[in-house]
């Protein structure tokens, strides 16, 4: 059984937990969602599976577009 | 009165011895020193010319000298002035040269300062951008909102999957 942690801002709705577990359970067979709350994410969620981490948050995003933008001056 | 024909010869023979001693004590000594004398004139005279004519040819060549020296001294000085004008032109358009190239030295670094500086406020203008923008949205963005990009992030996170 593999560990899955969720960080979010707020505490994930039901029908969003059921859904994001199928879609992991779908690759990885048998998972355990642990829920985090982390502000600093300011939205969206940061899934780590592992050593692996898909970060679809909005302090993320924001990150990269400042990167985007600082290489570009 | 009788005419004596010796005393009449006598005379005449004494009037002869006078005069030819005369002729040889006297006229001939005169018309010697008379001619020596000429001649000095004449050699005095010749001389004189002589010299005037030295003295003019001397003249001339004075002249000619001076003339000449005029002549060089004005070719020098004329030589002298274009040199000197040709090395105040050199020298000009060299300071001009050395002037232009430090402009645009001066001015390239200025360039190349001013776009770092800009580089760096763009990059401190970007930074202040997005740190307010987290603040905001962290503070600015309700319940709903939070909701819905959570379904988003999780869409994502399917489709990376």
């Amino acid at each position: 059984m593999k560990k899955v942690t969720v960080s979010s801002v707020i505490p994930l709705e039901a029908t969003q937990k059921k859904k994001l577990s199928e879609a992991l359970e779908s690759k990885y067979d048998k998972i355990t969602l642990v829920e985090e709350i982390t502000p600093e994410l300011i939205g969206g969620i940061k899934v780590t599976i592992d050593s692996t981490q898909i970060d679809a948050s909005l302090s993320s995003k924001l990150h990269q577009l400042q990167e985007k933008v600082s290489s570009q001056v | 009165m009788d005419i004596q024909i010796l005393q009449i010869l006598f005379q005449i023979i004494n009037f002869g011895v006078v005069l030819a001693a005369l002729t040889f004590l006297m006229y001939k000594p005169m018309i010697k020193a008379l001619q020596q004398r000429s001649k000095k004139i004449e050699d005095a005279e010749k001389a004189a010319n002589e010299m005037l004519t030295e003295k003019e040819a001397m003249e001339k060549t004075k002249q000619k000298v001076l003339s000449d020296a005029k002549k060089q001294a004005t070719t020098i000085m004329n030589e002298v002035e274009e040199k000197a004008e040709l090395r105040k032109q050199e020298l000009m358009k060299k300071a001009k040269e050395e002037v232009k190239e430090f402009v645009q030295e001066e001015k390239t670094k200025w360039e190349d300062e001013k776009s770092s500086m800009l580089k760096i406020l763009e990059k401190d203008f970007a930074k202040a951008v997005f740190q307010i923008s987290e603040k905001v949205l962290g503070q600015s963005v309700d319940q709903k909102a939070h909701s819905k990009l959570i379904d988003q992030s999780i869409a994502e996170v399917i489709k990376s999957l």
